[in-house]
């Protein structure tokens, strides 16, 4: 899952440091999250949202592809 | 669609995910790593010290209580790890899982390979190498993902 993360940290001038003291979290969460290592928890998403104050979907990008039981993409019509 | 994704934009800071745990979160960042290698420590030596208690003491209540000391330190291992599991975030507790995962991975094939080892000659192991083992394992692995969590 993509998102703008640095992006967003660097029109404040914030460090992963400064952002993850923001949110409680550890630098290594941050960067971890940025890399697209790890997806952060809803609660997670939602601080970093209240905290830039977008819409968690303008912050991360793209979905997994789900598939169901029967193979058949969980977006197609049924 | 559910648009209450949208935050306030009034809102200048966020919420912790847990604020609770916050202050022991400040507390965990500090010390679990002297906490481990202690405990780590502790549980050495008292399984030192019952391994070498029957050559030195005579069968009775202090022999017992030097055969049981190991299950104390033990016991304290398994309260740290749970505490410094409760304190950290989210993605350090994935971490934790994954070393806990590994370690398993690495015991089951590491007992596996002795097996084949005693199938060929080697002396039996006594499991409280087996557990010896696997708890220095599991402790490298934690110490190495709490020394990078900064």
């Amino acid at each position: 899952m993509r998102n703008i993360l640095p992006e967003l940290r660097a029109q404040r001038g914030w460090t992963q440091g400064d952002l993850a003291a923001q949110l409680a979290v550890s630098r290594q969460t941050i960067n971890a999250v940025e890399t697209g290592r790890y997806e952060p928890s809803l609660s997670l998403a939602f601080a970093l949202a209240a905290l830039f104050a977008r819409p968690i979907e303008s912050i991360f990008q793209g979905h997994r592809e789900v598939r169901r039981f029967t193979g058949t993409p969980a977006d197609s019509p049924p | 669609m559910n648009r209450n994704l949208t935050p306030d934009p009034g809102r200048g800071t966020a919420s912790p995910a847990e604020p609770t745990d916050v202050p022991m979160a400040a507390i965990a960042r500090k010390r679990p790593v002297t906490m481990i290698v202690f405990s780590l420590v502790a549980y050495l030596l008292t399984v030192v010290t019952a391994a070498l208690a029957p050559r030195l003491l005579a069968p009775g209540g202090a022999l017992e209580v030097f055969l049981l000391v190991p299950m104390l330190t033990t016991l304290l291992m398994v309260c740290i790890i749970y505490w410094v599991y409760r304190t950290s975030d989210e993605y350090i507790r994935q971490r934790i899982l994954k070393c806990a995962a590994l370690t398993g991975g690495i015991l089951a094939f590491s007992t596996v390979g002795y097996f084949c080892l005693e199938r060929l000659g080697h002396p039996p192991l006594s499991m409280i190498v087996v557990n010896l083992y696997g708890w220095a394992v599991f402790m490298v692995l934690i110490l190495w993902v709490l020394s990078r969590a900064r």
